[in-house]
């Protein structure tokens, strides 16, 4: 029983002793906790800057868009007063709030809202709201955000694992070691014997990992063998729960144009390169904005950007790449715009 | 409700409160059944009146084999076409028909092949080898068969064995349920170092290599040497899922009092392949060695009267692991498995006993070894005897520089997952070689498995089969 005994008080060390050492490196994580609402001070400068440019387009994403416009490149090329709103690692929370608190306070409103987004992330509540970004949320969140605090926490963990979660810093950064130790297992080796990095690796995983050199006999089985988050995949049990919802309302009672932007990675060329999931998530995202009227500007299969010349990673252009991309988006909104 | 779920945890703890709470043995068998029908019933409920109804014709027809003026050899016969019977048509019927169905002259047209889409019931090519070895053992008079339904409906059905093994013997696991049994705190400290290491072998090891596995295992057409990185990968994921799954399976049945057989020791550090498979699936190799190798090996010496002939000790060894092939699955791969391997045990037979006796240095003989496992888990591993022919034959040894970064970092994955085993492996080896390096290995291995764990385990390779 000894051993025992020594094993427990042992578990509880290291338990603590890692606590610590992600709290030192993950300090925000354990902040706030999030069954308290956030602080009524809501940040302002995005309303000021849009009352003061008077836009007539806003750009709302994250660094994918941050680096992928070129907004005075842009604006020469429509010709409009365009404001750009990119918060780097931010999702739909965070535009929610955006929306919400900024764009439709403001005294005038832009004519055309777009929002950029890549994968499931429109409709994935949830993500990119603990640490560092419930900081950034708390910044342009009211203390009454109910909408907020629903979808982006209590739907998705009852309040018990939320205050245990941000009690034991360990508990919410978990998977985040674990990444940090897959990459390290990943990257190190073949940086040390090659000299081929992050990005030389994932552009060779990729290739050769492509969906269209995967094989098709029961593709469907061994796919739902590999462990991911299904459900998150799932458009029609996803979308009541998500803030899209949400944004086509807003916007729709202000009487602003919402246009949505699926944004190129570099690791799918065409729909052969989809896997089953992503296809069906993108048919009913699809039809759920066309019976909605909201435009979707698709780049995920853009010839023009099928080079991982145009990546500086995954999903994040390089300056050449996004002069492309600013051109591209450029002609297929004055394209959409000047529609009858 | 598998083992990697929190709530097998809570239901076991559940079982284990109610199962000690009663002090007498026949109740504490009423709860392990009860918990067993819960248990399987929690992945499919019709299969598990199968199985019940399984159970008693099972256990009638070994009763009745012990009374006087019946039948035998018929009812021998009855409980064998029964047992393989159930076996065969879910696992092989699907399969069958198949083929079948590419030629739709053979059956009438209304029939669709979505029609014929069987689940295999979870379970059932281990309790179908238990119940097997119980009534040819019970027709041999080499045990007597047990009176009381509840204790033989335990011994098949027992939940912490009844998915994947190990596939005790009635010889050894019956008795324990006749037996009286009390708390002991020997149980709980028997079993917990179990279930941990269990638990980490599964969460950390397997699942963290099996993902990387599976990348080069779907691909259309690998080079040679990524699928060779790809097996050592599948290599070391297999022995980590499977001993794994062994390990939590042990723990929970001590938990219950009830000591079950080891399956597996050190079969990697194995220099031929029939040490190999004394320390590989140890529960599943006797079964084949006492119930298709000497059977066949006997009958054969009475029929060439004793004469040591290359065919007496190739055809008892290739039919039983073509039979272990067979039972594994249902693709040509598996029958590949199966002859390769008879080949490869035959070959060292004739080494050892026929008289070649080449001397091998040991080291050597061990890589000649693992070479040889590696290929045939990639022949076990493969979607199908196609893909495999491709790998081998049509594709090239390495596609470019792109590859070589890959594979490269394929094998840092192998690296990384074969030094945890190999530690974990040194600090069994040495028991308890400090009073405190036991507790903070155990400790380590914890952290790791609570950083591993996500809702997306995947399920233990070997409920598949």
């Amino acid at each position: 029983m000894k051993l025992f005994w020594r094993y427990i008080s042992l578990v509880i060390f290291l338990f603590f002793l890692l606590s610590v050492l992600t709290s030192t490196y993950q300090p925000s994580t354990t902040q706030d906790n999030i069954s308290i609402p956030f602080t009524p001070d809501i940040r302002k400068t995005v309303q000021e800057e849009i009352e003061q440019y008077e836009p007539e387009i806003i750009l709302l994403g994250n660094s994918i868009l941050e680096k992928g416009i070129n907004l005075k490149l842009f604006e020469e090329l429509t010709g409009i007063k365009t404001l750009k709103i990119s918060e780097q690692g931010t999702t739909s929370a965070y535009y929610y709030l955006m929306i919400k608190n900024n764009i439709i306070t403001a005294r005038t409103y832009p004519k055309y809202l777009i929002i950029f987004f890549l994968e499931n992330l429109l409709t994935r509540p949830d993500f990119a709201v603990t640490g560092d970004y419930q900081v950034l949320l708390d910044e342009i969140a009211g203390d009454d955000e109910q909408v907020l605090w629903q979808k982006a926490y209590a739907n998705n963990q009852n309040s018990l694992v939320g205050n245990i979660n941000n009690q034991l810093p360990i508990l919410n950064e978990r998977q985040t070691i674990q990444q940090m130790i897959i990459k390290s297992i990943k990257y190190e080796l073949v940086d040390v014997f090659l000299n081929c990095d992050e990005v030389c690796l994932d552009t060779a995983l990729n290739d050769t990992f492509r969906y269209s050199k995967m094989l098709p006999v029961n593709t469907q089985q061994d796919l739902d063998d590999i462990p991911v988050k299904n459900d998150d995949w799932d458009f029609l049990k996803k979308i009541d729960q998500s803030f899209l919802p949400d944004f086509i309302q807003m916007t729709k009672e202000s009487g602003i144009h919402l246009i949505l932007v699926r944004e190129k990675k570099f690791t799918v060329n065409s729909y052969e390169d989809e896997n089953f999931r992503s296809r069906e998530y993108y048919a009913d995202l699809e039809r759920y904005l066309y019976y909605e009227g909201i435009p979707l500007l698709n780049f995920a299969y853009e010839p023009a950007l099928n080079n991982p010349i145009y990546f500086t990673d995954i999903s994040h252009l390089t300056e050449s790449g996004r002069d492309i991309f600013t051109g591209l988006i450029a002609e297929r909104l004055l394209a959409l715009i000047n529609q009858p | 409700m598998n083992f990697t779920q929190l709530t097998f945890w809570g239901f076991l703890i559940l079982c284990l409160v109610v199962y000690w709470l009663h002090p007498k043995q026949k109740w504490q068998n009423l709860v392990i059944l009860t918990g067993s029908v819960i248990f399987y019933a929690a992945f499919d409920v019709p299969y598990t009146f199968l199985l019940a109804i399984s159970i008693v014709i099972d256990y009638w027809i070994s009763v009745r084999l012990m009374e006087a003026r019946t039948p035998r050899k018929w009812l021998l016969v009855l409980s064998l076409v029964i047992n393989v019977g159930i076996w065969g048509f879910f696992k092989y019927s699907h399969t069958l028909l198949s083929l079948f169905l590419e030629n739709p002259t053979i059956l009438s047209p209304g029939i669709s092949q979505a029609g014929f889409s069987l689940i295999v019931p979870i379970g059932l090519s281990f309790y179908t080898l238990k119940k097997i070895a119980y009534i040819l053992d019970v027709y041999d008079q080499t045990i007597q068969p047990t009176k009381n339904l509840v204790e033989y409906a335990c011994f098949v059905a027992f939940f912490p064995q009844i998915i994947a093994g190990p596939i005790d013997r009635a010889q050894s696991l019956i008795p324990q349920f006749q037996k009286k049994r009390s708390w002991n705190k020997e149980y709980f400290m028997d079993a917990w170092p179990l279930i941990i290491t269990g638990l980490f072998k599964k969460i950390v090891i397997a699942d963290g290599i099996g993902i990387i596995v599976d990348q080069v295992y779907l691909t259309q057409l690998p080079s040679k040497l990524l699928w060779l990185v790809g097996t050592m990968g599948f290599v070391v994921q297999l022995l980590a899922d499977f001993s794994g799954y062994t390990d939590i399976s042990r723990g929970v049945a001590r938990l219950f009092g009830f000591y079950t057989a080891i399956n597996f020791n050190a079969p990697y550090l194995s220099k031929n392949i029939i040490d190999f498979w004394r320390r590989w699936h140890i529960t599943l190799s006797d079964w084949l060695r006492i119930y298709v190798f000497f059977p066949i090996s006997r009958f054969l010496r009475e029929r060439w009267k004793n004469e040591r002939t290359l065919l007496n000790i190739l055809i008892p060894t290739l039919i039983t692991m073509l039979v272990s092939g067979l039972w594994h699955g249902t693709g040509w791969n598996f029958i590949l498995w199966g002859i390769l391997h008879g080949v490869w045990i035959t070959f060292s037979q004739i080494n050892h006993q026929g008289g070649l006796r080449v001397k091998i240095h040991p080291t050597l003989a061990w890589l000649l070894n693992m070479t040889f496992l590696v290929i045939s888990w990639g022949v076990f591993r493969a979607s199908s005897l196609q893909w495999m022919g491709m790998v081998l034959f049509d594709s090239s040894w390495i596609n470019g520089s792109t590859d070589l970064s890959i594979i490269i970092s394929v094998l840092s994955f192998v690296l990384f997952y074969s030094a945890l085993s190999l530690i974990e492996f040194a600090v069994h080896r040495r028991g308890h070689m400090s009073a405190w390096i036991s507790p903070l290995f155990y400790a380590c291995i914890t952290i790791l498995i609570f950083i591993y764990s996500n809702s997306a385990t995947p399920d233990f390779i070997y409920t598949h089969f």
